[in-house]
């Protein structure tokens, strides 16, 4: 049909992927970083308590 | 667990049924075709960039008010999540543009007024990493958030206030049911995901800060010691 766009896959592929990756690395980010200040807040305290 | 995990669960498992949903089941766009999907992640991705700004901007005012660190964990969270929605919108707005557009930027009303906001919030996010008082650093936080949000609403009033590119408001009137439901489906996994990134982006924050850390091997505050 005139006008419409045929294909595009491609475009989709990149927003989808793009957007899921940033998601992702984010996330693995954040958590590796709050898990490491967890234990840093653990190992202060536990010296303090020795 | 920290409960926010479910948040999280919920949020990817809603992603990925509302992305199988309109990448698989829902019709092509009818001038756009399959390029015409993009609008599955793209708008639920906008909606909440603007949703949890809201968010920050509240929380903000709350801040000025409360001047506890939780307040500020808080706000640092959602500007976390608003700046990256708003780069994750951007991206994927350019690359709808170029098949649609023929081109993949343009200084359109609604373009320029969300990187606005993307700089505006990511901007947030350096300024506070170059302060060291905390004290300095929530009140400068919660003050330049009420300043950027102004771009907020110009954002979502761009297209009708002047003349763009981009399509107006779509309603559920003037769409195909089968693509209201991933639509829908997707914009509540993003919501999801949104707070559960901004919750875990506060505990982070209060973490680093120490504040409310005791000497005790845990911590008794439970958003630090994941007990909440």
């Amino acid at each position: 049909m005139e006008g419409v766009i045929v294909g595009g896959w491609g475009y989709v592929a990149a927003a989808w992927g793009i957007s899921l990756g940033l998601l992702l690395g984010w996330a693995v980010v954040l958590n590796v970083r709050l898990a490491a200040a967890r234990a840093a807040a653990q190992d202060e305290g536990a010296t303090d308590a020795g | 667990m920290d409960r926010e995990h479910w948040l999280g669960i919920a949020g990817l498992l809603l992603l990925i049924g509302g992305s199988v949903f309109g990448l698989l089941i829902a019709p092509p766009e009818k001038y756009m075709g399959d390029v015409g999907r993009i609008l599955y992640i793209h708008v639920p991705t906008a909606w909440n960039a603007l949703l949890i700004a809201t968010a920050a901007f509240v929380i903000a005012i709350g801040s000025l008010v409360k001047r506890s660190p939780k307040w500020d964990a808080a706000l640092h969270g959602t500007l976390a999540t608003t700046a990256l929605l708003t780069v994750m919108l951007l991206i994927q707005g350019a690359i709808w543009a170029k098949p649609t557009w023929g081109v993949y930027w343009d200084w359109d009303p609604r373009l320029t007024t969300s990187a606005i906001m993307g700089v505006s919030f990511a901007g947030l996010l350096a300024l506070r990493a170059s302060l060291d008082d905390p004290e300095r650093r929530a009140t400068w936080t919660a003050v330049g958030t009420i300043i950027a949000y102004v771009d907020v609403p110009i954002v979502y009033m761009s297209i009708k206030w002047w003349r763009t590119l981009h399509q107006n408001f779509s309603t559920p009137e003037t769409v195909n049911e089968m693509m209201v439901i991933p639509l829908r489906i997707n914009a509540f996994a993003m919501l999801f995901i949104g707070i559960w990134l901004s919750v875990r982006m506060a505990r982070l924050s209060l973490a680093e800060r120490g504040a409310a850390v005791p000497t005790a091997p845990a911590s008794a505050d439970p958003l630090i010691a994941g007990r909440a």
